[in-house]
This record gives C-alpha cells, sequence and structure tokens, in this order.
C-alpha cells in the first residue's frame, strides 16, 4: 500500500490516479490554415480548441473528431493569441491590428472592439471569471480591459515593462488576486492586486511564456537561453531549470500538466518535451513538426495536447 | 391621564401618507429583479402610468381610462321602434378614421403633389413611343425599358410658366368669361388641364429613342458637335440613297479612339461615331471577294505604321483601308484635309476623296465637316539631323572634360599592386608640389582634389600630374600611401567622400549619415555612456580634425557621471538613443532585449536593498558583451558572446545568475480590485502626491556641483577637512572663498550644460562676473534644515534642556551629535556600512551622501562638500554679494537640488537600517527608520 501523500487532497477528477500517459501519439492533424499558427488554445472544458494565425483567421476545431467547425474572419493583420470565455459564448483575440476583438462564437460577428495599444497585441487571457480581460503589447504595457460594463477604456494600464510584453496570465487560486506578464526585458512581473504590490522577477533572458500551475504557487517561464524555470511564486526562488530543448530566437510555449507533475515545452527544432517537475529530467520527447512548435494547449484533464507549427498544421496528441 | 381604552375608534385609522409608499418609486434593481411580465414602471404615487408606445403612451386617456373627465358619454339613443325604415346605415359610420380615409381614397381627388400629366398621360404618352418605335428601325429590339421613357415631371416650359405666373389648370391668354368659354370650348386652347398637357405633350417629351449600344445617357459626341453633324448628315445621306438604290447601306466599321492598333475591325461598328470616315462613304462596300469568293477583308484594315505616326500626320484622321487593296486606284499621296481656321496649308496626307463623298460633301456643305475645308497640296515636314557638337565646345555650365580626363583618374585608379613600384619624378620641383597635393588630399578628401584639377583644367598651370601628366603615377601612389598611414585617424571621414565614386564639388556622392552629419556640424554625441566622452571616446577622426569647439567638450566632461546617468536616464524616457539601447544608459533597469550585444540586467543599484553582488565584484554574464568604455559591439564579440539569442550561455564554469526579485508599491484600480473581488489595499489612503517639478529641477546638476565643492575642499588639504566638518562661523576667508569658488564654478558648469542642453552656446564671457563673495549663508539658505532635520533635533533636544536654538550653537549641538550617530555606528562590528564602501568610481553624490557618516573619518575631502552644505552657519552678507538676477537662479536651482539631495539622504538611511536588520528586501520600511533612531539615540547616549 503506497503511503498516503501529504498536503491537501486532489480534486475528485485528478483523485483517481495521476496516469503516467503522455500524449504522444499524434490522433489528427488539423489542417486549414495558411502560415504559421501563433495560439491554440482550449476552451475551459476541453471540448472544443480554437487556433489563430498568420493568415488572419481564427479556426474553432474539434480536435477529438479533427474536424473543423467555424472559421472567424475579421482580422485585419495576423492574430496573435486568443482565449475562450468560460461559458464558450465569445471569445477575444488580438493581434497585429493592436485591439481586442470580442466574438460571438455562435454567429462569428464581432461584438467588442477595444482600441487602446500602441502596438501588436502579443498575448491575451481572461481573468476574475471573464470579467476582465488581459493583454500585453509590444508597446511595453499590460493593459487590463473590463468585460461586464461598455466601456472601451481600459481599467489599468501598467508600464512597467521596458520591452515588450510577450505573455500575460491571471492567477486567481487561492483566493489570489494576481496578473502577471512576462517581458523581453527578461522581468516577470507579477501585480499581486489584494496586496497592491508589484513583483519584479529579472531573469536576465527574454521570457515569452509564463504558466502558472494549477495551484498558483509556482509560475513556469519560457526563457530564451533554452530554459523554462520555474519561480516561485511567493519568494521568487528560481524553484527548477529544465533544459534540453531549443529556444532561442522564437516566441514558444510552455505549459503545466494538471496535476503539476509535468512540464510541459515546445522546441524551436519541432519537438515536444516533457520534463518531471520534482527532478527535472526530461522524460519525454517526441518530434511533433518539423518546424518550429509556435504554441501548444493541453486538455483540462492532461489527455490530449494540440499543438500548433510554423508550418501552418494543427496536431492532436493522444 | 386619559386611558386610551376610554376612546372608541370607528372607521379605518388615517394613515399617514408618508408611510403608504408600498409602491412608491420601486427600487429599479428591485423591479429588475422581477420577471418581465411583472416589471411595471410606476410614478411616485404607486400608479401605473405608462402604458406602451403601442396602448396609448403615458398616461392614456382620462386617468388611464377612455373618455373624459366628465366620463365617456355614449351617443344619444333614439329608438327606432317607430320608424324602422328610416334607420339608414352607411359603410362609414363602421369605418375607422384611417379606414375611411383609405375608402374615401377611391375616389377622384387632387393630391399634394401635383403630377403634371398624370399617370393617364404618362400611359399615353408610352403607348405613342411604343407605337412610334415599332415603326423605326432599332438597334436595340423589342421595347424599350420603362425607365428610358419616364416622363418629365416639369418640362422647362412648364417652369417658364409657372414663373411668369401661370398656375396649373389655368389655361393660357386671356381669361373667358363663363358663357364664351362654354360656347368656344373646342377652340380655345387650355393648357393645364388634364386632356390638354397630358398625352399631347408627353409625346414631345420622350427623348430620341436609343438605337446605339451606347450607355444610357452617353453622348459620343459631346465636346464635339462637329461629328454629330457629319453623322447626321452620312445618315441622311445614306437614307436617301438607300431610298434610291431600294437596299439598306451597310455602315462601313470604322476604326475609332479607343480601338487597339493591331486590332482588325470593328465588326459591330460600336466606333462608328467617333470616325470620320476621311475617305470612304456609305456606299463603299468593304466585303469584296477575291478571287476566291472568300470575303477578302470586312473590316478596314489599320495600317500598322505606328498610330502615333499617323495620328501626328494625319490628325485624327485614319487610315481606313490597307495600302493593298486600294493599289489599282492609288495615284500618290494626296491632300485630304486641311484646317480652314488655320488658313495655314497644314496638310494631311491621304487618299483622294472617292467621287460619291465628294459629291455628298458638296451637296451638303462646301467642306467635309463644317470648319473645314480640302486642302489643295500636302507638304512634307522635313526632318533634320541634330546639329553636330563642335569636339572643342565647352558648356558654360557644366565644365567639360578635357580629353586627359576620359581615363580614370590617377588618384582613383590607384590600387596597391599598381602602385608597388614608383619612381619619383626626377624634377625637385614637380615632386615637392606633388608630395603636398598628395598629403592635402590624403587628409581632406577627394574633394579638393577635384577642385584643383578644375582649376588645372581652366587655367592650366603647374599640376598636370593631375591629368595625366608626368608625375601622375607617383601622385597616385603618394595619395594611396599617405591614406593609409592616415586611416586610423581618417577611418571615419575618409569612407565618405572617397570610398564611393568621385563626388562633384558642389554635389553629395551618397546620403551622409547622422555621425557624418553630426562630425560635419561639429556637433558632439550625447554621453549616453558613462565614460564615453571621457578620453578614448574622443576618437582620432575628431582630434585629426581638431574636434568641436573646447568649451562644448568641456562642459561635457564636467559633468559628473551620476548627473549625466540621470539626464539620460530622464530623456531617455522620451527618446532612445543608440546607445542607450545596449543597455549601458542610466536606465535603471537594463532591458535583455532581442537585440545584438544586449547585456542582460545589472544588479540593481539603489533600489531596495542592497544588491546580492555588491560584496565581491559583479560577476561577469557569460553571455555578456565585455565593454570597455566606448567599445562598439563588433561581430566578433558577438560570436564570443555565444550569438544573439546567447544560446549556450550556460558554459561550464558560469556562476547561475538567479533571479532577483523587486517589489514596489502597485496601486491597482478600484474597479480592477472590484471585478477580482479583493479589497482595495489603498482604499481610503490617497494617492501620493507627485509634487509639480519645474524643468530646472531635472536639468539640475547636483552632483556636479557637489563634487565642484568637494574638489574645492580636497584642494584645501588634509586640514580642510577638520577646518570644515564642525559648522564653523569662525570659518576663516581662505575656506569660504575656496568654497565659494568651487561653488561658483559648479554653477558655470550647470548653466553652461543647460545652455548647452537648449541650444544655445553658452558664451562664457557673456557670464556675468562672479564676485568673490564667501556664499556660505547661500548654503545655509538652501540647505537650511527642513521638517525631517527639525524631527530629529526635536528629539536631540528633547533629551537635551535647550538644545534646540537657533544660530550656530543649535547646529553644532546637532553636528556633534550626528558625527557621535555615526561613530556609533561604525562601532557596530557587522556594520554594513563601512564593508560596503567600495572605490568610488564617479562621484556620485548620492552615494556619498550616504556614506557620510563612515567616510567621516578617512575621506575628508568627500564629506567636505555635504558637510559645508548642511552647515547652518550664518555668515553675514554672503549671498547679497552675488548678482541679484544670478542669486535668484542659483537659489532656486540649488534649492531644488538640496530638496533630492535630502530625498535621497532620507531613502539611504533607511536603505542602511535594512541592511543592518538583513540582507533580504522587506517592504516594511516605517519600522526600520523608528529601529534606526532608537538605536542611534542609545548610540550618542
Amino acid at each position: 500500500m503506497p503511503p498516503t501523500p501529504l498536503g491537501p487532497a486532489l480534486p475528485p477528477h485528478l483523485a483517481a490516479e495521476p496516469s503516467e500517459h503522455f500524449p504522444t501519439s499524434a490522433s489528427y492533424e488539423l489542417k486549414g490554415h495558411e502560415g504559421p499558427v501563433y495560439a491554440v488554445r482550449f476552451n475551459s472544458q476541453g471540448t472544443y480548441c480554437l487556433s489563430c494565425g498568420k493568415d488572419r483567421t481564427l479556426r474553432l476545431w474539434n480536435p477529438h473528431t479533427g474536424r473543423l467547425v467555424k472559421t472567424y474572419t475579421g482580422h485585419g493583420y495576423d492574430v496573435r493569441d486568443v482565449t475562450v470565455t468560460k461559458d464558450n459564448s465569445k471569445f477575444a483575440s488580438c493581434g497585429g491590428d493592436k485591439q481586442v476583438f470580442v466574438w460571438d462564437v455562435g454567429s462569428g460577428k464581432i461584438i467588442r472592439k477595444l482600441r487602446g495599444h500602441d502596438a501588436p497585441i502579443n498575448a491575451i487571457t481572461q481573468g476574475a471569471g471573464d470579467e476582465v480581460l488581459v493583454t500585453g503589447s509590444y508597446d511595453q504595457a499590460v493593459k487590463v480591459w473590463d468585460c461586464r460594463s461598455r466601456s472601451f477604456d481600459p481599467v489599468q494600464v501598467m508600464t512597467d515593462a521596458s520591452d515588450s510584453v510577450t505573455s500575460v496570465t491571471t492567477n486567481t487560486a487561492g483566493g489570489r488576486a494576481e496578473v502577471a506578464a512576462a517581458s523581453v526585458d527578461g522581468g516577470v512581473r507579477r501585480y499581486d492586486i489584494r496586496m497592491g504590490c508589484l513583483f519584479t522577477d529579472a531573469l536576465h533572458v527574454p521570457v515569452t511564456h509564463l504558466a502558472a500551475s494549477r495551484d498558483g504557487a509556482m509560475l513556469l517561464a519560457a526563457c530564451m537561453d533554452s530554459c523554462i524555470r520555474l519561480l516561485d511564486r511567493a519568494e521568487g526562488d528560481l524553484l527548477m531549470e529544465f533544459r534540453g530543448h531549443k529556444h532561442a530566437s522564437t516566441r514558444i510555449e510552455c505549459c503545466l500538466s494538471p496535476t503539476d507533475a509535468h512540464v510541459f515545452g515546445a522546441s524551436e527544432d519541432g519537438r515536444v518535451c516533457i520534463w518531471d517537475l520534482a527532478s527535472g529530467e526530461m522524460v519525454e520527447s517526441h518530434q511533433a513538426h518539423s518546424d518550429s512548435v509556435c504554441s501548444m494547449a493541453l486538455h483540462p484533464e492532461g489527455s490530449t495536447l494540440c499543438t500548433s507549427s510554423v508550418d501552418g498544421l494543427i496536431k492532436v496528441w493522444v | 391621564m386619559v386611558d386610551e381604552e376610554d376612546y372608541h375608534f370607528f372607521g379605518a385609522p388615517l394613515v399617514d401618507e408618508s408611510d403608504v409608499q408600498p409602491f412608491q418609486r420601486s427600487d429599479p434593481a428591485a423591479t429588475r429583479s422581477l420577471p418581465l411580465h411583472q416589471q411595471e414602471v410606476k410614478d411616485d404615487q404607486g400608479r401605473r402610468r405608462f402604458h406602451g408606445a403601442f396602448t396609448g403612451g403615458y398616461s392614456a386617456g382620462y386617468f388611464n381610462s377612455v373618455g373624459s373627465k366628465e366620463g365617456w358619454t355614449p351617443a344619444a339613443f333614439s329608438s327606432s321602434q317607430g320608424a324602422r325604415a328610416g334607420v339608414r346605415q352607411s359603410v362609414e359610420q363602421f369605418l375607422d378614421e384611417d379606414e375611411l380615409e383609405q375608402y374615401r381614397k377611391r375616389h377622384l381627388q387632387t393630391t399634394a403633389a401635383y403630377d403634371t400629366f398624370g399617370a393617364t398621360a404618362a400611359e399615353a404618352s408610352r403607348r405613342a413611343v411604343w407605337e412610334q418605335a415599332a415603326t423605326r428601325p432599332q438597334a436595340v429590339p423589342g421595347l424599350l425599358p420603362e425607365d428610358v421613357i419616364a416622363p418629365v415631371a416639369d418640362s422647362v416650359g412648364i417652369q417658364l410658366l409657372r414663373r411668369m405666373g401661370w398656375r396649373q389648370g389655368r389655361g393660357l391668354g386671356g381669361r373667358p368669361d363663363a358663357a364664351g368659354s362654354r360656347g368656344a370650348a373646342g377652340s380655345e386652347v387650355i393648357l393645364g388641364t388634364a386632356r390638354e398637357t397630358g398625352a399631347a405633350l408627353a409625346s414631345l417629351l420622350p427623348p430620341a429613342p436609343k438605337t446605339d449600344l451606347h450607355g444610357i445617357g452617353y453622348d459620343p459626341f459631346r465636346g464635339a458637335r462637329e461629328f454629330e453633324a457629319a453623322k447626321r448628315a452620312r445618315l441622311e445621306a445614306g437614307r436617301r440613297q438607300s431610298g434610291a438604290a431600294g437596299s439598306v447601306p451597310r455602315r462601313h466599321p470604322g476604326v475609332a479612339f479607343g480601338t487597339g492598333v493591331l486590332e482588325e475591325d470593328d465588326a459591330e461598328g460600336i466606333m462608328d461615331d467617333y470616325v470620320v470616315h476621311g475617305d470612304v462613304g456609305g456606299e463603299v462596300e468593304s466585303v469584296n471577294a477575291d478571287a476566291r469568293g472568300l470575303p477578302a477583308r470586312r473590316g478596314p484594315g489599320v495600317q500598322r505604321v505606328g498610330l502615333g505616326d499617323r495620328l501626328l500626320a494625319g490628325g485624327y484622321s485614319f487610315e481606313i483601308q490597307e495600302e493593298e487593296e486600294d493599289e489599282d486606284e492609288e495615284e500618290g499621296r494626296a491632300p485630304l484635309l486641311a484646317l480652314t481656321g488655320a488658313r495655314g496649308p497644314a496638310m494631311l496626307t491621304g487618299r483622294p476623296a472617292p467621287a460619291a463623298i465628294k459629291s455628298r460633301e458638296h451637296l451638303a456643305h462646301a467642306s467635309f465637316i463644317p470648319g473645314f475645308s480640302r486642302a489643295r497640296r500636302s507638304t512634307v515636314t522635313p526632318s533634320f539631323p541634330a546639329p553636330v557638337i563642335p569636339r572643342d565646345w565647352v558648356s558654360p555650365r557644366r565644365r567639360a572634360k578635357p580629353p586627359g580626363a576620359s581615363a580614370p583618374l590617377p588618384s582613383r585608379q590607384a590600387t596597391p599592386a599598381l602602385l608597388a613600384r614608383v619612381v619619383p619624378p626626377s624634377d625637385p620641383a614637380l615632386r615637392q608640389a606633388i608630395d603636398s597635393l598628395a598629403f592635402y588630399v590624403a587628409r581632406s578628401g577627394g574633394a579638393s582634389e577635384d577642385l584643383v584639377r578644375s582649376t588645372q583644367v581652366q587655367n592650366g598651370a603647374g599640376h598636370s600630374f593631375l591629368l595625366g601628366g608626368p608625375g601622375s603615377a607617383y601622385y597616385a601612389w603618394k595619395v594611396h600611401t599617405l591614406r593609409e598611414l592616415m586611416a586610423p585617424g581618417q577611418a571615419g571621414r575618409d569612407q565618405g567622400p572617397s570610398a564611393g565614386p568621385p563626388a562633384a564639388p558642389g554635389r553629395k556622392a551618397a546620403f551622409t549619415s547622422a555621425e557624418e552629419r553630426g562630425r560635419a556640424l561639429g556637433e558632439t554625441p550625447l554621453p549616453s555612456q558613462p565614460g564615453a566622452v571621457d578620453t578614448a571616446a574622443v576618437s582620432g577622426a575628431e582630434s585629426s580634425r581638431g574636434g568641436p569647439p573646447a568649451p562644448r567638450r568641456d562642459v561635457l566632461l564636467s559633468v559628473a557621471a551620476a548627473d549625466r546617468l540621470r539626464l539620460a536616464g530622464m530623456l531617455s524616457r522620451s527618446f532612445v538613443s543608440g546607445s542607450a539601447e545596449c543597455g549601458d544608459a542610466g536606465a535603471s533597469e537594463v532591458p535583455a532585449g532581442l537585440r545584438p550585444g544586449a547585456q542582460p540586467e545589472r544588479p540593481p543599484r539603489s533600489q531596495q536593498g542592497p544588491p546580492p553582488a555588491a560584496l565581491g565584484p559583479a560577476p561577469m554574464p557569460v553571455g555578456a558583451v565585455p565593454r570597455a568604455a566606448g567599445h562598439i559591439v563588433t561581430a566578433a564579440d558577438l560570436s564570443r558572446a555565444g550569438g544573439f539569442g546567447g544560446e549556450d550561455k550556460h558554459a561550464p564554469g558560469a556562476a547561475p545568475r538567479l533571479p532577483i526579485r523587486r517589489s514596489k508599491e502597485w496601486r491597482p484600480a478600484a474597479l480592477l480590485c472590484k471585478r477580482f473581488n479583493v479589497p482595495d489595499p489603498f482604499h481610503g489612503r490617497p494617492r501620493e502626491v507627485e509634487p509639480s517639478r519645474f524643468k530646472t529641477d531635472f536639468l539640475a546638476l547636483p552632483d556636479t556641483a557637489a563634487a565642484a565643492v568637494a574638489q574645492a575642499a580636497a584642494k584645501l588639504g588634509p586640514g580642510a577637512a577638520e577646518l570644515l566638518a564642525p559648522p564653523a562661523p569662525r570659518g576663516g576667508a581662505a575656506e569660504a572663498t575656496a568654497v565659494g569658488d568651487a561653488a561658483a564654478d559648479a554653477e558655470l558648469a550647470a548653466e553652461r550644460f543647460l545652455a548647452d542642453l537648449l541650444g544655445q552656446a553658452a558664451e562664457p564671457e557673456e557670464l556675468p562676473p562672479l564676485p568673490p563673495a564667501p556664499p556660505m549663508d547661500l548654503f545655509k539658505a538652501i540647505f537650511e534644515d527642513d521638517e525631517e532635520e527639525e524631527e530629529e533635533e526635536m528629539e536631540e533636544g528633547a533629551r537635551k534642556p535647550g538644545g534646540l536654538e537657533a544660530g550656530g550653537g543649535g547646529g553644532d549641538a546637532s553636528g556633534v551629535l550626528e558625527r557621535s550617530v555615526d561613530q556609533g555606528r561604525d562601532a557596530h562590528p557587522s556594520g554594513g556600512v563601512s564593508e560596503r564602501r567600495e572605490p568610488q568610481a564617479d562621484f556620485g553624490f548620492s552615494k556619498l551622501r550616504s556614506e557620510r557618516g563612515s567616510v567621516r573619518g578617512a575621506g575628508a575631502e568627500d564629506s567636505a562638500g555635504p558637510r559645508l552644505a548642511e552647515d547652518p552657519a550664518p555668515a553675514a552678507g554672503g549671498i547679497h554679494g552675488l548678482d541679484p538676477a544670478l542669486r535668484q537662479r542659483v537659489e532656486s536651482t540649488l534649492k531644488s537640488l538640496g530638496k533630492r539631495e535630502r530625498k535621497e539622504n532620507k531613502r539611504s538611511k533607511e536603505k542602511r537600517s535594512k541592511h543592518h536588520k538583513s540582507s533580504k528586501v522587506d517592504r516594511h520600511e516605517k519600522g526600520s527608520r523608528s529601529k534606526r533612531r532608537r538605536r542611534s539615540r542609545s548610540a550618542s547616549q
């Protein structure tokens, strides 16, 4: 009988046993995008995924059947990031238009356009239960937009970064209220709304993606020295470095498995690498694409992985 | 005292009106929470007054009822019992108002917008047009679309009549009497009645039927009415002839504008309208069967000579047929048309017109086109060859190159291989001339050579070697070697003029870069890198040219590095200089951007706590490009540093760079807190008001001033500190003057730098001469104790009875106290202050101030300035000796400096105390300050 693990019990749907199966076998290739696919995102339930790319379109897929559901056109420039609301009724996208487009999923119409950034917007995420949108832009600013009111002005503008903001994430786990942003200036900035404090972790190398762990206690930062760094949220300590992939010139992503036991990272040589979080060893690595893997999205249960690449393909791994 | 039970109440008790508000002004939120069908808007009486747009709007009827105040009265009742047959009911009685309106519309009545012709008139006219159309040959088969012949609403005639006072329905002419009109109704012309105006007028108005294939409304003859007349004439002629011949004439297809030159034909005759058939008439049939019975050529042949030629020669007349077709009738070119208006015999080549068209023309007009007459003879404009330019002709605008100059010029063709062996000319005079010119050319570029050469060409004196004469090879070699020798000094500037092709004296060879322009204008680059402007940075190029004017550089050099950094940082908010991008400017946070040679972030200097690397030399980041002062990042450096991304930064042996955490206060917006459902951490605390600052605050140079003071104090020798450290009202004239000079120097430097920044060259002689007055009280006026000092003094004073006094005594006491405090701090074995002392590369004032206490004993020269500045030493009339305007300026500038310094001082003190406690950064700063106070108090005791 294994010893009972310390700490709080896992959520019920995970309590069974953390599967050691990694999504490494390809099930579908989602073809349709022309040109690089910059981002692929699951909805919160993991039933559908949205992708966006340089061809100025957004596409809604069913990754479990490999079908294209809908194509959303309206962007005038490349689309760099997308985020879906919890109720799946709307999604917001951003990109070279310097504005945020809020779409209706069913009709495919643009509901709102939020203007205010002075440069292409690199990243968008939702926070506080879909009530705010957080964007990070090349204009070095992080802006928070209100979705409940009809206001077109940002709720708050954070201009602490001294270079392009590449990734934003919100962290509300465990009663926290935080917005974190990664920047090319090497800083991971955590805006603690509850404390009214800005914590800047200088990592000395450009950070292209930021992912929070499920419990919100750790932050995963994909740095451009071919290293994914795991940071302690509270103290800013460097907990672990994950190396072995290639990340030197493009914006690629990383994510944590739902159990926070493994780290998934994309690589510029087309691989997807999986590390053990605790030991920092690479446990799995497979060639996913022929070209740089731009984005990856892990199913909320960790069973399916979607990767997108510069070659215009989205691949589903189970 | 009446018991209430004695009273008996009857009826319902009166209720206070203010209590009865159950429906009053229902809360919108409460209303909204109800289901939709129960949401009712009520007025403040609780009544429902709003009924929606379709049921009467606001407050329908009399108090929401039908009827009036008097009530609803039914129609008077009358019994029909007796007279049943008398009751007449009509449809109108059962109709609503709007239904009645509809009902009555069936009858004839006038409408507001009077239709001139009416529907029947339009119909009649349409029918008439159709009848006309049936009899007429048409291009468009079938009936015309109705839109084409919509009747005109107001003809010009009707409009004119209306202007003259005519009304619709009135006749023209005198008003006939009733009897007469009745009698002679048929004879009089009555315009405006439905009958008369209708069909009669409308039949006149429909436009000419459309028989061509142009778009509707398109007029091919717009702007060329002669052609219209010509076409009409042609059509008439054709019709007449067809009447005679009994056959429908075939239109000759023509060539027109817009038809491609190589297009074979215009079978549809679309372009017929544009064409003046100069040589063909309607009778010319182009369908000529050749020997095989095939139509030889259906359309007109186009001469493939070139459209331009023909347009030029023919004046928009076109050759219609090919040459071989009419070779039988060809008898040479004959004039066709001449412009009679111009009178001149501008002859147009062409063939003689056929007899038929001639006769037709003579029949219709005297000429082919009105205004044109047939030319009698043709003239051929001769073309002359261009004149031959004489070989010895020299253009007055541009000097022609002499025959010798066509060969590559000696100095330009110079290549090292060719110049390996050159024998100098034997003539010593020539050699000297060559040498001197070569030196000059090598130093100042090829433009001077051009200049000399041009003078040589003009007056042919002296320098024949420039044009390939004797000694040219030696000259080329000399120039080349001299250039090689001067290369290090000339690297920058020689590339401009001499690297490219030789530039004409007045002309630019290429776009000048910013650096070139700056050099040409004698600008000095902004010192964005510390030390870049210092000694080595001014490159040899500048020194060889003599460099920019000396005072400018002196000004820049005399500005303290800290000030420079601060200014660069401040300016970089608006501008990013090229070197700042490399990450060395004064920005507090150095970006580690995606740039070549980007330097990773340095540990923060004085942000929230002591830098972790402050105890030892900062570890050189592995990916960092080594940078000396003014070092230019080269490709070699980049490759050494590991490429752009710094991929292999984790080289063996390199210390891992740990993340550095900093924290600062950040105010989330209230709405953001609300959305994240957290209480506002700054709720109720007012936003810190940023004190408004003047531009001079930013542009002031506190460190420079302080350093100058310190230097002046150092000049006085080791004893100066002893003399100056305690507040010395007794301070002798010597020290005072020295310090005054230093302050004046600093002020001067600040002034000059300020002027430099503003683009006004500060002329030193313009400055008013500074009187050698001891400005001790100037410092006193500026650095007089602020609240903080007062606070401390109050504390000390409270312990020391009568400690706080005005004048020197009070200052004395505080000074002594402070010294003892500092000594006590130094006595601490783990006191981080003395440990943190580092070799001072720059004379940053803030550092100086923060370490004032510890340095006091050793570095007297460092501490003297600020020490002095804080001494509230009264001195009579020092500041008043200055020029009043200057004094005011100096005062205001230095006052702002003093304020900021005190602020910095305060901050650094707090930091120091924090360092005592722990090396970790903590955000709680307030406690530490009080702790420090307590400690200092005990130490002084």
